[in-house]
């Protein structure tokens, strides 16, 4: 009996890695992809390619977003994340701020119907609703801080 | 026995009639979103692909029978033949199942969006067709009372020797032509409103009597530039964004194969996952999972291109709705001049005849068809213009398509 506890512990340890692993390359991919938008919105490139960049974050941060929703573990594990990195790493690692964003807006907003995405359109939406499932403590933290603005 | 065999007839005309339902275009899109049978059936779906993430969530819990228990009371060492009943949330490959699954409910909700685009465009076109058919219709009619009119101007002339003998018959000619193509539209119109009265999810007996379709002002419309939404149309594209949430699927199932070694997942991928069944599992520490890995990387490769294929595509269709729009907002003026030439020139001939000057009646009979087909191309450039410019609006999902398809909570009344 002793022998298969300390199966099961070991078992528990292996089987936490490809967790650290997932949780890595989700936020290495999505880190990489605000800095690709942040230098499109940056250098005002609202060209084809330059927009395509910019959506895949947007993409990626409401199908994050879409699947906390979903999932109490995802919703838990991000509240982790943001409580041990703190709100200001959370905000400059992962949030597009508010005023880089109203930048992008303007030019969607131009003459004749709305020219970007409804993940772009409605990323403040979208960060309210993220802002709603982490809890207003956490939530009030990143809304302070300049990082997310 | 005559009276009650009245009061039969007229109760059986009163049930067998079918009832008439007045519709305007702007109840197209809340009628298809509630009542049409193919979106009900796919909001169906979206519901199980999304009641498949409680059934994964809770497959990661035990699931133990009462002969699996007796067995370890038995020998406590067969435990670990269970493992994967005892305690599924110790096998990697669960919970990236649970994650595939997240995803293809994501897919499935795009896939269902693509849908109901495509419905409420449809009806919206059959709508319009089918009012631009009734107008035509009533054109044809008119034009065949003004017909009648000249051929009996014509045959009192040919009495006379006005006018020389077979205009008449020419006349009648076109008039039988005109006669034809009156019985067709109406055959057509019918077909149409069945077609419509479907889409709209009413059943087969309801009449459908249409109001008019509410016209823009053509001359203010301004044309597209379809560079400026090349983006929008690619990233609003629910096909082209169904392909994005299954390449993120299909990492999961890379990792599903490369963590095998800690156990295989039994549980099901969800009513959306069916595009993923031909992929191979991982099983366990075995030469296999190098093959399968190079499969699912090919299946990731062919993904890429068909996603590539769905964004030329888009592209080539926004081109050419552009294209047309652009050509009849710019010739709209011309259309609307010929029609005004047309009728100037039959009115001069009118003018004529009744000054009693001799008029070639067969000019005059040409100088109508020519006013008639004039009418008809503005209308058809109008309505043409009318659904062109919502099948933009279907492409960048602007206006009526912005908003989202209705979930199945809702289809049933019951608030999500």
């Amino acid at each position: 009996m002793k022998n298969i506890l300390v199966l099961m512990t070991c078992m528990l340890i292996l089987t936490g890695c490809p967790n650290e692993k997932e949780i890595k390359e989700t936020t290495d991919s999505l880190l990489q992809k605000k800095i690709e938008a942040m230098k499109a919105i940056g250098s005002a490139d609202f060209s084809f390619e330059g927009l395509m960049k910019s959506q895949d974050y947007f993409f990626d941060f409401s199908e994050k977003v879409h699947l906390m929703k979903e999932d109490d573990k995802v919703r838990a594990r991000i509240k982790k994340m943001i409580k041990t990195n703190g709100a200001d790493s959370f905000c400059s690692d992962f949030v597009l701020p508010l005023r880089t964003w109203q930048e992008l807006s303007k030019y969607c907003q131009g003459a004749g119907p709305n020219k970007c995405s409804t993940d772009m359109v409605e990323y403040q939406m979208i960060l309210n609703k993220f802002f709603d499932l982490i809890g207003n403590d956490l939530a009030s933290s990143l809304k302070n801080n300049q990082n997310c603005n | 026995m005559k009276k009650i065999i009245l009061l039969i007839c007229l109760i059986s005309t009163q049930v067998f009639a079918g009832d008439k339902t007045a519709i305007q275009l702007g109840d197209v899109v809340k009628r298809v979103s509630e009542k049409n049978y193919n979106v009900y059936e796919n909001a169906l779906k979206v519901y199980q692909a999304k009641t498949s993430i409680e059934k994964a969530r809770a497959d990661l819990l035990p699931r133990l029978n009462i002969w699996s228990i007796a067995k370890i009371i038995i020998d406590p060492a067969s435990i670990l033949d269970q493992m994967s009943d005892i305690a599924p949330f110790l096998v990697p490959a669960n919970w990236f199942r649970l994650e595939e699954v997240k995803l293809l409910y994501l897919a499935e909700k795009e896939g269902y969006r693509a849908l109901w685009g495509n419905e409420v465009h449809q009806a919206k076109i059959l709508y319009g067709h089918l009012v631009f058919d009734e107008i035509l219709l009533r054109h044809i009619q008119d034009s065949i009372v003004e017909m009648d009119r000249v051929h009996r101007i014509v045959k009192t002339r040919e009495a006379f020797g006005g006018v020389k003998q077979g205009a008449a018959r020419d006349i009648e000619i076109k008039i039988l032509g005109l006669h034809e193509d009156e019985q067709n539209l109406q055959v057509l119109l019918k077909e149409e409103r069945d077609q419509l009265s479907y889409v709209l999810g009413f059943s087969s007996d309801v009449e459908l009597l249409l109001s008019p379709v509410p016209m823009p002002d053509f001359t203010n419309l301004k044309p597209i530039q379809s560079k400026e939404y090349e983006f929008r149309v690619l990233s609003m594209s629910p096909e082209r964004r169904q392909f994005d949430h299954f390449l993120s699927a299909l990492s999961q199932v890379k990792k599903e194969i490369e963590y095998s070694f800690l156990g295989s997942s039994s549980m099901s991928r969800g009513v959306a996952g069916g595009i993923f069944d031909n992929l191979p599992n991982g099983n366990g520490i075995g030469l296999g999972n190098g093959a399968a890995l190079k499969i699912v990387d090919a299946q990731k490769e062919l993904m890429k291109t068909q996603k590539l294929g769905v964004e030329e595509t888009l592209k080539r269709q926004l081109r050419a709705v552009t294209n047309q729009f652009n050509s009849d907002v710019l010739n709209f003026n011309n259309f609307k001049r010929r029609v005004e030439l047309s009728q100037d020139s039959k009115n001069a001939l009118l003018r004529r005849i009744q000054l009693g000057e001799n008029v070639d009646v067969l000019e005059l009979s040409e100088v109508s068809r020519n006013q008639i087909q004039a009418e008809t191309a503005l209308i058809a450039v109008q309505f043409r213009t009318i659904i062109g410019f919502d099948r933009f609006n279907r492409l960048i999902f602007n206006e009526d398509y912005s908003m989202n398809p209705p979930v199945i909570d809702s289809l049933k009344g019951v608030k999500p």
